[in-house]
């Protein structure tokens, strides 16, 4: 597989293997994939298949057992920790199941939090902006716990854009909400995703969210098929 | 019950839960609970009872009475009718020679033996006292002096051959002449060392033993019978023991142990609030194989009772080998010998333990036991509802409980632990604000700046906890360290060089001439002052009970005899504030003293001085320099009104290092005369310190360890949450180098402000300590403002590296997707 200039993600022979007293546990062995440039794709599949450790893998996160993974023509596992943090920093961003949102900060400090690690000079404002833009304008200065688990999930969302990313992961962002809140969530996912020019790569097992998606990839077995064939 | 499936479960939790830093924080904090508690109880005890060893074997009789002039001989009288036994002591303070070696010492004569209590001496003597030519020592004086049993000592101008050692004897005396190591002479003796002239500092006893009602009786009669000026004892009313120098010392380090006993509650409570949250899914899963909510309790308390047996067992050993290293320390400054123990008492840090570990444990184990099986489904980590304030009310109850246990004062229980609490609140409060401004300002000079001020928003709880706890660590243990140092340090050089360092007294009016050529010929400048004993009688007239309130009547210069003199010229280091210097039968008054018996120029005022009375009237007020190492007297006198009492005449001077010479001369020429030597009792001072000294480090070793432990359970209570910040760090960019580097900078932050506050707080004791206690003039200490806030920093590191490894970035995502 050729990679272009327009390829964000390039994995060639993925493996990843686990020890286990029992011996070795192999979670998938051969995994080839290629996403664009504002591309987005969907990775479903049942529990326990290897999704999250896959995103890992993608996200430079986790290093294969054997295979490569290539983000904006990069290997990241070339990289020294300091040069693959500040890549991680400028290129990627997640969003998750859990929120993961620091408790004793107000939405406002939270969003501010990557911008903070790259030394940004005017994070109050742009965290600020962000918010305004997921519409919490007037939830900034309130911590999680005063937050609903929508309006948790849309500071999450404001954190993952104010860096600007050009990949975004989601993992199950709506499996924490109940299915209105989840459906709004999902629409302010894909309408930023567009207006960003973003490459949006979504973990679920929910078959109606991934044909949402341009392209949606089903791991089963320790393969990875895309469903359209 | 210990074939019971919940005991022998509990057996094998008890050892693999080792493997738990909670579990093994908890096992070390109730040892220290246990080894300080029966530490202090046990070394406490026996001091305690050494002293003031509660009976008339320490005070040698029933009843006593006492004087500085001899007493009538009607009082033994009296008490022979009344069928008791009784004895005379006559004793004083001097200096002991031998071999041009002298040693401050207190010398006893006594009439008969002790009618309570018995004289132990190394080996049996054929008599019960001493006999002719004979004296009798403490090992102090063989120590001190390199003397062996044979020796001679030389007391005033009469030499005594030692024969026995002195293990113990009952009426050492009070204050601090209890410490001067004690001599046995015979009776009679003393008279011959030509020491008793009018001027030396003498105590003269009656002592008296018999069934309760003839005490009663003879009580009765004396207080009807005796002078003023003549006290009387009962042994039940004997309580200025309990002032003595080491017990205030032993009441100290019981104090101080107490904060390291609140430290060790509060490791214990916070670590079993961990062990409770990490045994949750455990006892659910026992419940869903079938173990009743009973036999889970049952379980629980029998591993809580597993640790507890352990760590008395453990803690007990340690307190039995740190008490004979105390005692090893205060060897030598205590009477011997120090009366054992009894078992209680070295159980009583196993028993406070347990009340501790029951108080704190018993809500932990109830929440326990209310663990849901459901739970078990949950993929998760449980959090626990910890109902309230409920485990916290019950916390502290049973740490006042205890404490007011410990210290047997349940109002100086309350009051301290009410001061700490505030004390540990404010703190808390003020360091956690602190850290969080101080990071606001300083973020933009450096990298991660703007993270660390998110970081310490985000911690604001455990600074609450941690800060309070080191800083009052720090405080504590820099504030004892340094007041006894100070104390030591700086009196000493407060004196300048040329203060007399030498007192003579009981200088005899014949004498007189002759040590003042003496002094002269070795050139040494010297004023000799005409003492005379009295007692302060009337006011214009009026007995003192008529014209002074009950508080003045209590002022501790009229329950003695005062050192009056008479003199032309105003002493050096005396400012005049009010009146006349000296007109014809005038007195000038020291300033405090006119005040606090409301005495005013022109009253008129009488003394007993030696059975004759002496009136003058106040013609001026002057302000005395107390700590001049001069003669210093309340009354001066014109001369002319004391002119037919006859005195005896006292000196001070300046003694350099290598005029020994002079006092040899002194001792030799005038055997009668008592010279005492400042900078040896200095000496005997500055060693009693410094043992105390030592006695309290070894104290606050224990506690400083009691503290790291609490501080590394503080650390690691929230570790999971520390993980997972950094986890979400690393995801959002940071790299490990980053983390690691903000957890540096944290704990660098939280350390500096702890010592930074403990240094405000030890300035601030040590202030009042200095003017209050001390009385030397207050000063900084520079070096603490640098030191304590580099080893807070230094040790928030050491003990944050310690407690929290970093984890890899590979495992960063599966802590987040755990935590759902």
């Amino acid at each position: 597989m050729t990679q272009t200039m327009d390829t964000v993600v390039s994995a060639q022979h993925l493996a990843k293997q686990f020890q286990t007293q029992a011996g070795s546990l192999a979670l998938f062995s051969d995994i080839n994939l290629e996403i664009a440039r504002g591309e987005s794709i969907a990775i479903i599949g049942p529990s326990g298949t290897g999704k999250s450790t896959l995103l890992s893998l993608l996200a430079g996160l986790d290093q294969p057992s054997s295979g490569q993974v290539r983000l904006n023509g990069t290997d990241l596992n070339q990289l020294s920790d300091r040069a693959r943090a500040e890549f991680r920093n400028r290129h990627i961003s997640f969003v998750f199941q859990a929120f993961h949102l620091l408790p004793d900060l107000t939405a406002e400090q939270n969003v501010m939090l990557p911008l903070q690690i790259r030394n940004h000079k005017n994070a109050a404002r742009e965290a600020q902006e962000w918010l305004c833009k997921v519409g919490l304008e007037q939830r900034m200065h309130h911590k999680p716990a005063e937050l609903s688990g929508g309006e948790q999930q849309r500071v999450a969302i404001a954190r993952s854009f104010a860096t600007s990313p050009s990949l975004l992961f989601a993992d199950e962002p709506t499996g924490n909400l109940d299915e209105h809140t989840g459906e709004q969530i999902i629409e302010q996912l894909f309408n930023l995703n567009q207006e960003q020019n973003t490459t949006l790569i979504l973990i679920t097992h929910d078959e109606t969210l991934a044909r949402r998606c341009q392209r949606a990839l089903h791991l089963h077995n320790g393969t990875l098929r895309e469903i359209n064939e | 019950m210990i074939n019971s499936v919940p005991f022998r479960l509990a057996v094998k939790q008890s050892v693999s839960c080792l493997k738990l830093s909670e579990w093994r924080a908890l096992l070390f904090a109730l040892m220290m609970a246990i080894t300080i508690s029966g530490l202090m109880a046990a070394l406490g005890d026996r001091i305690e009872r050494t002293l003031m060893r509660q009976g008339s074997a320490l005070l040698g009789g029933d009843l006593l009475l006492s004087h500085t002039r001899p007493l009538e001989h009607r009082y033994l009288s009296t008490a022979d009718k009344l069928g008791l036994r009784h004895t005379q002591v006559t004793q004083l303070a001097t200096m002991a020679n031998h071999a041009e070696n002298f040693l401050l010492v207190t010398v006893r004569s006594l009439t008969a033996p002790y009618p309570s209590g018995q004289i132990e001496l190394d080996s049996p003597s054929p008599s019960p006292l001493p006999s002719s030519g004979e004296a009798w020592a403490e090992i102090g004086v063989y120590e001190r002096l390199g003397l062996q049993p044979g020796d001679q000592i030389q007391l005033g101008n009469h030499s005594f051959t030692l024969t026995r050692i002195i293990r113990s004897a009952p009426d050492r005396g009070r204050g601090f002449i209890s410490f001067n190591p004690q001599l046995i002479i015979p009776e009679g003796a003393l008279e011959g060392t030509g020491l008793l002239g009018p001027g030396a500092r003498m105590q003269y006893r009656q002592l008296f033993a018999g069934s309760p009602d003839q005490i009663k009786v003879l009580a009765t009669e004396l207080q009807k019978t005796i002078p003023s000026g003549v006290q009387l004892t009962a042994l039940k009313n004997d309580e200025s023991q309990q002032n003595s120098a080491l017990t205030k010392s032993s009441s100290y380090l019981r104090l101080s142990a107490l904060f390291a006993l609140l430290i060790s509650a509060m490791t214990i409570f916070l670590s079993l609030r961990r062990f409770t949250q990490s045994q949750f899914k455990r006892a659910a899963l026992l419940k869903s194989l079938g173990l009743s909510e009973r036999q889970l309790l049952q379980l629980y308390i029998s591993q809580l009772a597993i640790a507890w047996l352990i760590c008395s067992l453990t803690g007990i050993s340690l307190a039995l080998v740190l008490e004979r290293l105390g005692l090893f320390l205060l060897q030598g400054l205590l009477p011997q010998p120090i009366p054992d123990a009894s078992w209680f008492v070295y159980a009583t840090g196993a028993i406070l333990g347990g009340a501790i570990l029951l108080g704190m444990g018993i809500p932990a184990l109830l929440v326990l036991q209310k663990s849901n099986t459901s739970q078990l489904l949950q993929s998760r980590a449980v959090r626990l509802s910890w109902r309230g304030r409920l485990p916290y009310v019950i916390a502290l109850f049973t740490l006042i409980v205890c404490s007011a246990l410990y210290l047997n004062n349940l109002t100086l229980t309350l009051s301290l632990i009410a001061i700490l609490l505030i004390a540990g609140i404010v703190l808390g409060w003020l360091g956690a604000y602190i850290a969080s401004r101080l990071t606001q300002r300083l973020a933009p000079y450096h990298r991660l700046g703007h993270l660390l001020n998110s970081r310490v928003i985000q911690q604001q709880r455990w600074y609450r906890v941690q800060i309070p706890v080191i800083c009052l660590l720090f405080a504590l243990l820099s504030t004892n360290l340094i007041a006894l140092n100070d104390l030591l340090g700086r009196w000493q050089a407060q004196l300048p060089a040329e203060t007399p360092n030498h007192f003579l007294i009981n200088i005899q009016e014949w004498e007189r001439a002759e040590v003042e050529q003496l002094l002269q010929q070795n050139g040494i400048v010297s004023t000799l002052w005409p003492i005379y004993r009295g007692r302060l009688t009337k006011v214009n007239g009026q007995p003192l009970a008529d014209v002074l309130t009950p508080e003045q009547l209590d002022q501790p210069s009229l329950k003695r005899e005062l050192n009056l003199t008479s003199a032309t010229g105003i002493p050096e280091h005396n400012r005049l504030v009010a009146g006349r210097w000296q007109p014809q039968g005038g007195v000038s008054i020291e300033q405090k003293e006119a005040e606090e018996l409301g005495l005013e120029i022109g009253d008129q005022i009488s003394f007993d001085i030696a059975g004759r009375e002496a009136t003058a009237e106040i013609s001026s007020i002057r302000t005395v320099r107390w700590d001049s190492f001069q003669p210093n007297f309340y009354f001066i006198f014109s001369p002319g009104v004391l002119e037919n009492f006859t005195p005896s005449y006292m000196t001070s001077f300046h003694l350099t290092d290598n005029s020994a010479d002079v006092s040899r001369q002194l001792i030799s020429q005038f055997p009668t005369l008592t010279l005492i030597d400042v900078r040896q009792i200095l000496s005997q001072l500055q060693q009693l310190l410094e043992r105390l000294s030592l006695l309290s480090t070894l104290l606050m070793l224990l506690t400083s360890s009691a503290g790291l432990v609490l501080l590394y359970v503080t650390l690691t209570q929230e570790l999971e949450q520390r993980r997972y910040e950094n986890a979400l760090l690393q995801t959002l960019g940071a790299s490990q180098h980053q983390c690691r580097q903000l957890d540096q900078l944290e704990m660098g932050l939280i350390g500096g402000l702890s010592g930074l506050l403990a240094v405000v707080i030890t300035e601030l004791s040590l202030w009042s300590v200095h003017q209050q206690l001390l009385k030397l003039e207050p000063a900084l200490h520079p070096y603490l403002w640098v030191s304590l806030p580099l080893i807070g920093c230094g040790l928030f590191i050491a003990v944050s590296q310690l407690s929290h490894r970093q984890q890899n970035l590979n495992h960063s995502y599966q802590t987040l997707i755990n935590r759902i």
